[in-house]
C-alpha cells in the first residue's frame, strides 16, 4: 500500500506538508521569532520585511509567530474532532452492521436524523449554550460528523460480511472476534480512512469558520480563523494580514484533501 | 464469396504500469457472409481485444491497435474517425457482452433503449415507426408479450430475457456482423440453448455473419461453421468445425479437448495441460505454447512458428506439422 | 469401495423470512432449501447440481453449520451437527472443511499466501512454528505449487493457483468432508481439468468424502460417484452418476442433460420453456410444475416425495418415465 501510495507524487506532496506543519507545530515554542502574544503598539501594522517576515497586526504582534501558534491549534482541532467521530463513528457503525434487525434500523434513523440539521447552525446553536472555547470546539465538530462514518462503516461490514473469505474464516474453525479483528475491520477501514482524512481537512475549516466569526478560538489565544478576523477590518490596508492565515489554510486544507485521494486510490482495488 | 470482415496482421497493445503488453500479436481472420466463426481461448489469450478492435471500442488510455488492417466491407475500420465509427456501431454491425445485465441502462424502459438505438440510426423515422421497430426486434429474439415488455425496466427481466433484450437492440439496425463476446456464460443451461438456437436463427434468417467469442469449446461445437483457437495473442490453429474437432493438429487443440469434462463421455482421470497460461507480459521466446506442449521440438524454443496451411483450408501454428507435411 | 455414510442430511429446511418497512417485519418466507435428504459415504464424491439460485450454495453452507437451519437434521459421524458446541464444535469444524467458488473473494486479500495457509494450523494450534513451515512445504508439494508462493499475496496469483490455496489451507486440518462450492467454475478449462485431477488424487490419497457442488453437468460427471439434482430447494432425482446420465426419469433431468452441449455430438435444441425466475412460486403442487411438458392435474396439487426408481435411484415426480 505504502508503495502504490509513493508513486502518487501529489498525495506524497501533501504528506510532506502535513508532516511540515505538525513538525513546526509541535516545535512552535523554539522557532518563532517573537512570542504570539507579545504587543507592541509601535510597530502596528508593518508590511512583511526582514525583522517581521509577515508583518505585524494591528496590535504590533507578528504574523509569522501566531500563524504558527494557530498551526496547533488548527491541526489539533483536526486530528481530535475526527479522532471523536471516528470513535463514534466507527462503534455505532459497526454496531448496526454486524448485528442488523432493529438495532440497525435505531442507529440508521438516529443517523437520518442527525443528518436532517444543518450542521454548522447546530455546531452553532451548542457553542451557544455550552460557550465558546477551544475544548467545546473539538468535541461538538467531533460529536456532530459522525453520522457520516457511521454510515460508511455499516455499509463496507455489510458487503465485507457477505464475502467469501469470512465464510472461509468461520469454516475453519475462526471464533467471532477472530472473524471481527482479523477478517472484517481491516477489509472494512479503508474507505473509511479516506473520509477520515478528508473530514480533518473539514474540522480545520469548521474551526476557521467558528473562530473567524468569534465563536471558536477566544483571543489572544491565536489560531487561523480567528487571525483572519482581526484581519478583516484592515483588508484595505493591510492585506497580509488575511492573505497568510487564509493562505495556511488553504495548503492545510489542499494537502489534506491530495493525501485522502492519493488514499482513495491506493485503497479502492478498481482503479 | 467475398468476406465481409478482413482482419489482417492485427496488433494490439494494452498498458500496464508504464509497460506495453501485447495482447493481440499479429491475427489474420475473415469472416464471410452468414457465417458463424468461433473464436476460442482461455482468459487473457486476446479474444476479447479482438472484438473491442473490430468496435474501436478500446479505451485510448488503456491500450491501442499498433499495426494491421480490419476491413469491413472493403473500408479499413483502423482508419475510421470517430464519426464514422459511431455510424458502423449498432448500425453495421452490432455487439452484445456477457453481462446484460450492466449493458443495459437501469433507469430507462427496455423497450425505449432499443428505440433510442434505431433513432440513432435513422434519424429520419418517426417516433411511432421506430417504436413499432424495436416491438419487432423484441419478437425477433422470441421475447414473449413483445408490446407488454417494450414497457418493462431491466431488473423487472430475468437474466435471460436482458440477454434477448440485449439482442434485440444489437438486432434493432440489421447489422451485417453480429459479434458475441461469450453471450451465455452467466445464464444457467437451459436458457443458454435457447440464446444459441437464436443466434444461428438469425444467421440463417438474416444472413447475418456472427463472431462469437467463447472460452467454451462446446458452444462452439453446437453453432460454428469454422473454429479460431486462439493462445497467448496468436490465433494457432484455423479450421472448419467438423475438421477442429475431428482431426485437431495443434497440439494446444488437441490438449484443451482433452480436458473439457465433456457432457457425453466419463473419464477416470481428465488428461490435463500442465503448467500455467504465460504472462502476456513476459511470454518465451520461441512458440508460446512450448513450455506447456507435450510434442515440443528443439526448434520450438528459439522462434515462434508461421501459420500454414497443413491441408485445404486448415490452417496451423506449429513447427511439428510444418514437419510432418514436409516428410 | 463405498464405505459406511459420514453424512446424513434429513428433511433439512432453510427458510428466510421477507422484510419489508422501517422495522423489518416478516411478510412472508423464501424456501432456500425445502425438505432435502441425502447421505455421503467415506470415500464418496456426491454432486449437487441446479442451475443459479435452486438453493445448493445454502445447502452446502447449512451442512458446514455456516448457518443454522429452519428445521431438521444433520448427522455427522451420528452425531447432530447443529448441537455441538464449544469443543464438540471446533472438533467438527475440523473435520468438515469448505472451499468456495471464487478464488477471488475467498481468499483475504490482506493476508499474504503464508498467512491464508497457516492460519487454520494458528487457530486450532495444532503445529509449533518450525512444525509448521515444514508442513507449508508439505501441503504445497501436495497441491502442486512452489514454496517461494508464500511470500505472495492473493492478487499475484492466477485462478488456479489460488484454489490451490484454498485447497491447501483446508487440508491443513486433515478433514474427513470437503464441500466443494463451484471449485472450477470460474477457471480455465485447461486448469479446471488439472484441478479435478487433484481432487480425485487427493481423495484416494486421504480417504476423502466431498459434496461437489456445480452448475455444470459435465463437471459432476466427471468427479461424482452419486448425483443430486436440486430445483427449487428441493431434489428431483438422486442416483449413481452412470444410471442418472443412462436413464434420467425426471423431466427436469431430462431437460437440464439435453440443454449442456457436447463437443462430441451436435443437438438439436430443447424447449426449455420459460425461465424459472418469470415463473411465480407454486403455493401447493410440484415446483416444475409450470415449466414441465408432462404435468398434469395432479401435480399442481399436490407435493411428489422423493420415492425410490429402480436401485438407488430416487425421483420426486408423479409422472417418472
Amino acid at each position: 500500500m505504502w508503495q502504490k501510495l509513493k508513486n502518487n507524487r501529489l498525495a506524497v506532496s501533501g504528506l510532506v506538508i502535513i508532516t511540515i506543519l505538525v513538525a513546526v507545530a509541535l516545535l512552535a515554542p523554539k522557532i518563532v521569532p517573537y512570542e504570539p502574544t507579545s504587543q507592541n503598539i509601535l510597530e502596528r501594522l508593518q508590511k512583511p520585511s526582514i525583522r517581521h517576515w509577515l508583518g505585524t497586526d494591528e496590535l504590533g504582534r507578528d504574523v509569522l509567530s501566531r500563524i504558527i501558534y494557530g498551526a496547533r491549534i488548527s491541526l489539533s482541532v483536526g486530528f481530535i474532532a475526527v479522532g471523536i467521530s471516528l470513535f463514534i463513528g466507527v462503534f455505532f457503525g459497526a454496531l448496526a452492521g454486524f448485528y442488523g434487525h432493529w438495532i440497525d434500523s435505531l442507529i440508521m434513523r438516529f443517523v437520518d436524523i442527525m443528518f436532517c440539521f444543518p450542521s454548522f447552525f447546530l455546531i452553532l446553536m451548542i457553542i451557544a449554550v455550552l460557550g465558546p472555547n477551544i475544548y467545546n470546539v473539538m468535541i461538538i465538530i467531533g460529536i456532530t460528523s459522525w453520522p457520516g462514518i457511521a454510515r460508511l462503516v455499516r455499509g463496507e461490514i455489510l458487503s465485507v460480511k457477505e464475502r467469501e473469505y469470512v465464510y472461509a474464516a468461520k469454516a475453519i474453525g475462526a471464533s467471532d472476534l477472530r472473524i471481527i479483528f482479523k477478517h472484517i475491520l481491516p477489509n472494512a477501514l479503508g474507505p473509511v480512512l479516506v473520509t477520515a482524512t478528508l473530514g480533518i481537512a473539514d474540522a480545520i475549516l469548521v474551526e476557521s469558520g467558528l473562530s473567524f466569526l468569534g465563536l471558536g478560538v477566544q483571543p489572544p489565544m491565536p489560531s487561523w480563523g480567528n487571525i483572519l478576523t482581526s484581519g478583516k477590518d484592515y483588508i484595505e490596508s493591510a492585506w497580509w494580514l488575511t492573505l497568510f492565515p487564509g493562505l495556511a489554510i488553504l495548503v492545510t486544507i489542499l494537502s489534506y484533501n491530495l493525501i485522502g485521494e492519493g488514499l482513495r486510490e491506493v485503497i479502492d482495488p478498481k482503479l | 464469396m467475398q468476406n465481409l470482415l478482413e482482419i489482417k496482421d492485427l496488433n494490439v497493445e494494452y498498458y500496464k504500469g508504464g509497460q506495453a503488453i501485447p495482447a493481440v500479436r499479429g491475427v489474420d481472420l475473415a469472416v464471410k457472409p452468414g457465417e458463424i466463426i468461433g473464436l476460442v481461448g482461455e482468459s487473457g489469450c486476446g479474444k476479447s481485444s479482438i472484438a473491442l478492435s473490430i468496435m474501436r471500442l478500446i479505451p485510448p488510455k488503456q491500450g491501442k491497435i499498433i499495426s494491421g488492417q480490419i476491413l469491413f466491407a472493403g473500408r479499413d475500420i483502423v482508419k475510421f474517425s470517430e464519426d464514422e465509427c459511431r455510424d458502423y456501431r449498432g448500425n453495421k454491425i452490432g455487439m452484445v457482452f456477457q453481462e446484460a445485465f450492466s449493458s443495459l441502462n437501469p433507469v430507462f424502459k427496455v423497450g425505449d433503449q432499443i428505440k433510442e438505438a434505431i433513432k440513432l440510426h435513422n434519424p429520419d423515422l418517426g417516433q411511432e415507426e421506430c417504436r413499432q421497430r424495436s416491438i419487432d426486434a423484441l419478437r425477433l429474439v422470441n421475447i414473449p408479450q413483445p408490446k407488454e415488455r417494450y414497457g418493462s425496466y431491466p431488473h423487472q427481466l430475468s437474466g435471460g430475457m436482458q440477454q434477448r433484450a440485449m439482442l434485440a437492440m444489437a438486432l434493432a439496425c440489421h447489422p451485417q456482423l453480429l459479434i458475441a463476446d461469450e453471450p451465455t456464460t452467466a445464464l444457467d443451461v437451459t436458457i443458454q440453448s435457447q440464446i444459441l438456437d437464436l443466434l444461428v436463427k438469425f444467421k440463417s434468417e438474416l444472413t447475418m455473419s456472427i463472431l462469437m467469442i467463447t472460452h467454451n469449446l462446446a458452444i462452439v461445437s453446437q453453432i460454428a461453421d469454422t473454429v479460431a483457437i486462439m493462445y497467448a495473442g496468436q490465433i494457432v490453429e484455423l479450421a472448419s468445425r467438423e475438421k477442429i474437432f475431428n482431426n485437431p493438429l495443434h497440439p494446444y487443440t488437441i490438449g484443451l479437448l482433452n480436458s473439457v469434462p465433456d457432457i457425453a463421455t466419463r473419464k477416470e482421470r481428465l488428461v490435463q495441460i500442465t503448467g500455467q497460461i504465460p504472462d502476456p507480459g513476459n511470454l518465451p521466446d520461441g512458440c508460446p505454447f512450448d513450455p506447456r506442449c507435450p510434442e515440443a521440438l528443439t526448434a520450438c524454443k528459439d522462434a515462434g512458428p508461421l501459420m500454414v496451411e497443413i491441408e485445404e483450408q486448415h490452417f496451423v501454428r506449429c513447427f511439428k506439422q510444418i514437419n510432418v507435411t514436409q516428410g | 469401495m463405498i464405505m459406511a455414510d459420514l453424512l446424513e442430511v434429513k428433511n433439512l429446511t432453510k427458510y428466510y423470512p421477507v422484510e419489508k418497512g422501517v422495522f423489518k417485519q416478516s411478510v412472508g418466507t423464501v424456501k432456500a432449501i425445502d425438505g432435502v435428504d441425502f447421505s455421503i459415504a467415506v470415500k464418496e464424491t456426491l454432486g449437487l447440481v441446479g442451475e443459479s439460485g435452486c438453493g445448493k450454495t445454502t445447502c452446502g453452507r447449512l451442512i458446514a453449520n455456516l448457518l443454522p437451519p429452519t428445521g431438521g437434521q444433520v448427522l455427522f459421524d451420528d452425531e447432530d451437527i447443529y448441537s455441538l458446541r464449544g469443543k464438540h464444535l471446533t472438533a467438527f469444524r475440523k473435520k468438515v472443511q469448505v472451499l468456495f467458488q471464487d478464488p477471488f473473494s475467498s481468499l483475504d486479500p490482506r493476508q499474504s499466501i503464508y498467512d491464508i495457509i497457516t492460519e487454520p494450523i494458528r487457530i486450532h494450534r495444532l503445529h509449533n512454528k518450525k512444525d509448521t513451515r515444514t508442513k507449508v512445504e508439505e501441503l504445497l508439494g501436495l497441491v502442486g505449487l512452489p514454496n517461494d508462493i508464500v511470500n505472495g499475496y492473493p492478487h499475484q496469483l492466477s485462478g488456479g493457483q489460488r484454489q490451490r490455496i484454498g485447497l491447501a489451507r483446508i487440508l491443513s486440518l486433515n478433514p474427513r468432508l470437503i464441500i466443494a462450492d463451484e471449485p472450477v467454475s470460474s477457471l480455465d478449462i485447461s486448469i479446471q481439468a488439472q484441478i479435478i485431477n487433484l481432487f480425485k488424487d487427493l481423495q484416494q490419497k486421504y480417504d476423502l468424502s466431498y459434496l461437489f457442488i456445480s452448475h455444470d453437468l459435465g463437471v459432476v460427471k466427471h468427479i461424482a460417484h452419486r448425483i443430486a439434482v436440486m430445483y427449487r430447494g428441493k431434489i428431483m432425482e438422486l442416483a449413481d452418476s452412470e444410471e442418472l446420465f443412462a436413464r434420467p426419469f425426471h423431466p427436469y433431468t431430462k431437460m437440464l442433460i439435453q440443454s449442456i452441449p457436447s463437443i462430441r455430438t451436435r443437438k438439436n435444441a430443447v424447449l426449455a420453456g420459460l425461465e424459472k425466475d418469470e415463473l411465480p412460486v407454486p403455493v401447493k403442487g410440484c415446483a416444475f410444475y409450470a415449466r414441465c411438458a408432462k404435468a398434469e392435474d395432479r401435480c399442481r396439487e399436490m407435493v411428489p416425495i422423493l420415492e425410490p426408481k429402480g436401485e438407488k435411484h430416487f425421483v420426486c415426480c408423479w409422472n417418472p418415465e
